[in-house]
Order: C-alpha cells, then sequence, then structure tokens
C-alpha cells in the first residue's frame, strides 16, 4: 500500500468560556465537521488526528493527509462552539514535520 | 497576512474592547462597527482601525435614497442588503454604496445584470459567512449553495466579492487565513480568496478614505492645487 504523505497543522483554539479539556472534544468536532462537509470517504481518508493540544494555551498540532489538509482546515474553522463555549479556529502553519512547524 | 473585517456587528459599545481584543489577537488589522463615536475611522495607538459602518435598509426605495446621503457622509463603509431587484439594481448602480450583503435567507436571488451594473460602479458582494458557524447538515449546504452561486455570479461578471465575518459576539470573527480557507469553500481558487480577505477591504477603505479629504469634491474630481488670491 502506497503511504499517503502527512502534513501538520499548528493551531490557536480561542475560547470564551471555560477551556476545553478534554482532546477527544475538539477532535471529534473537526471529524463532525469534516464529514458533514465532505462526506465519509473524505473524512475516512484524511487520516485526521490530534497530535497533541494545550488546552490551558489553547495550542496544539493536528496532522493529516497532504491531499485532505485543505478540507481539514475549513472544516476546523467553521466549528462554531464546542460544548457551551464559543471557539474561533485559528489555523497558523503548515509542515510535513512538527520540527518544521516551529522554524 | 493581515485583513480588515468590514462586517463586524458591535451592538454594545461596551463590547468594543473585547472585539478589538480577539481582532488583535488572531492578526486583523481593524474592523467595521455600527454606532461609534468619533468620526467614521478611529485609529488606535498599534495601528488597528475601527471603522465606522452603515447598513442602509427600509421598506422601499425611497426609503433607502433618503438615508445614504447621510450615512455616506458619516460612514467608512455603507452597505445596502440584497432584496428586490429595484433596490439591488440601484444600489449596485451607485457610487456612494460600497457593499451588496447577500443575505442568507436565501429571499431574494443575486441576478446576473444586478452584478454587471456593480461590476461597472465599483459596488462589491460582500458575503457574511457568520450562517455557516450557526448551522449544520441540511441548513448549512442550504446556505453554502446560496453563497458558491453567488461568488460564481459575481466573478463572471466582473463584480468584487468581500468575505466578512457577519460577527455579533467576538469569537465569531476568524483570521485572514481562516477566513480564506472559507472563500476556497465557497467556490474561489486560492490566489482569488486571498485577493478578496486581504486586498479587496484596503481597496475599499482607501478609495472611501479618499472621499473624506477635502480635496475630494465628487467622483472622479478632486482639487489638484488650489489657487492663490493673486
Amino acid at each position: 500500500m502506497k503511504r499517503s504523505r502527512r502534513r501538520y497543522l499548528s493551531f490557536h483554539l480561542h475560547s470564551d468560556g471555560p477551556t476545553i479539556d478534554d482532546e477527544k472534544q475538539l477532535s471529534n468536532a473537526i471529524w463532525k465537521n469534516l464529514l458533514s462537509l465532505y462526506g465519509e470517504i473524505s473524512a475516512a481518508d484524511s487520516k485526521l488526528y490530534l497530535v497533541r493540544f494545550d488546552h490551558e494555551k489553547g495550542e496544539g498540532v493536528l496532522q493529516c493527509t497532504l491531499s485532505s489538509l485543505e478540507k481539514v482546515i475549513t472544516s476546523a474553522v467553521l466549528i462554531g462552539s464546542i460544548g457551551k463555549s464559543l471557539v474561533s479556529f485559528e489555523p497558523k502553519r503548515t509542515s510535513g514535520t512538527i520540527k518544521g512547524l516551529n522554524r | 497576512m493581515s485583513s480588515i473585517d468590514v462586517g463586524v456587528y458591535v451592538s454594545d459599545p461596551n463590547d468594543l474592547e473585547s472585539f478589538i481584543e480577539m481582532a488583535s489577537k488572531i492578526g486583523l488589522t481593524g474592523f467595521t462597527a455600527q454606532s461609534i463615536k468619533g468620526g467614521p475611522i478611529i485609529k488606535l495607538e498599534d495601528g488597528f482601525s475601527v471603522l465606522r459602518r452603515a447598513d442602509v435598509s427600509g421598506r422601499g426605495l425611497n426609503s433607502i435614497k433618503k438615508q445614504i446621503s447621510n450615512a455616506r457622509k458619516q460612514s467608512m463603509i455603507v452597505a445596502i442588503p440584497l432584496t428586490t431587484v429595484e433596490i439591488a439594481n440601484w444600489a449596485a448602480e451607485d457610487k456612494r454604496v460600497d457593499l451588496l450583503t447577500l443575505e442568507a435567507s436565501r429571499e431574494h436571488r443575486f441576478r446576473d445584470s444586478t452584478a454587471r451594473l456593480a461590476a461597472s460602479s465599483g459596488t462589491c458582494l460582500e458575503i457574511q459567512f457568520a450562517p455557516l458557524l450557526n448551522s449544520v447538515g441540511l441548513n448549512r449546504s442550504k446556505v453554502i449553495k446560496a453563497f458558491r452561486e453567488a461568488v460564481e455570479t459575481a466573478t463572471d461578471a466582473g463584480m468584487s466579492v468581500v468575505l466578512s465575518s457577519g460577527a455579533t459576539h467576538p469569537m465569531h470573527m476568524r483570521s485572514a487565513m481562516a477566513m480564506r480557507h472559507i472563500g476556497s469553500l465557497l467556490g474561489m481558487n486560492s490566489k482569488y480568496a486571498e485577493t478578496v480577505v486581504c486586498k479587496t477591504p484596503f481597496e475599499i477603505l482607501e478609495r472611501n478614505q479618499r472621499r473624506f479629504s477635502p480635496e475630494f469634491v465628487a467622483e472622479g474630481v478632486e482639487i489638484i492645487q488650489r489657487g492663490g488670491n493673486e
């Protein structure tokens, strides 16, 4: 099986209410939006994975395939709220490696 | 990548600080507000701008015509919601109007003829993406359809498009990069989406700042040099 090329996305999640403690909440919100906007095949092919999320700073890193990067960002940007908190997802940088995000 | 959000609605002037804080965090250099005091543009110390925006609406065309001159004199951005054909076509041709705002209610269609008139006068189509944040599933799909059709109609006619948040809460605002991706969702290629988010709002601002200069007489007429007494 051919290995798909990965991309890493660093982001900042702004929130007005209590901080999003659970990484799964954020990951599920992006998955749900991806599924709703682009369908099951695209969601499956994205290989979306939340690498890390610092809930105090609101900063984190996502991993997905290169071909689905645009879709993943669009889906994340359109999240209006998580739980009872209104949120604003701010994509920062994309890179082929985690190390590259810090350069 | 910096941008100005021309579609922010600050209903309570006391909330202005929280909007400014959020906008600065996400890298915006300015946004609009309706009920601000201190002229059509307020420049803050860090280079941040708050622009006065007027949304002119009324029961009919006559009502809008009565309000437009006053709105133009007092506001940096003048927008008219896209309603009836009569109002839309008049607004598209009128150089005092900056934006024709597409309503997500889908009651009124955005026509080719309106887009062509707007293209010749420099009026832009404004798309506010707030309804995309508040809806899911079929409802969102219908909004996306309406927005994509409007973008296609505008670009085919050569009319400029502006993407704004329509935010009533600071958390509804998005960074320039985020807005560029929303533009892609609405059928724009990435280069055009960047222009729509990062270039067009500044062009509108620049054009309107000229209107407020003492040298401006009317559209296309400016005082280049003042004569002396001799």
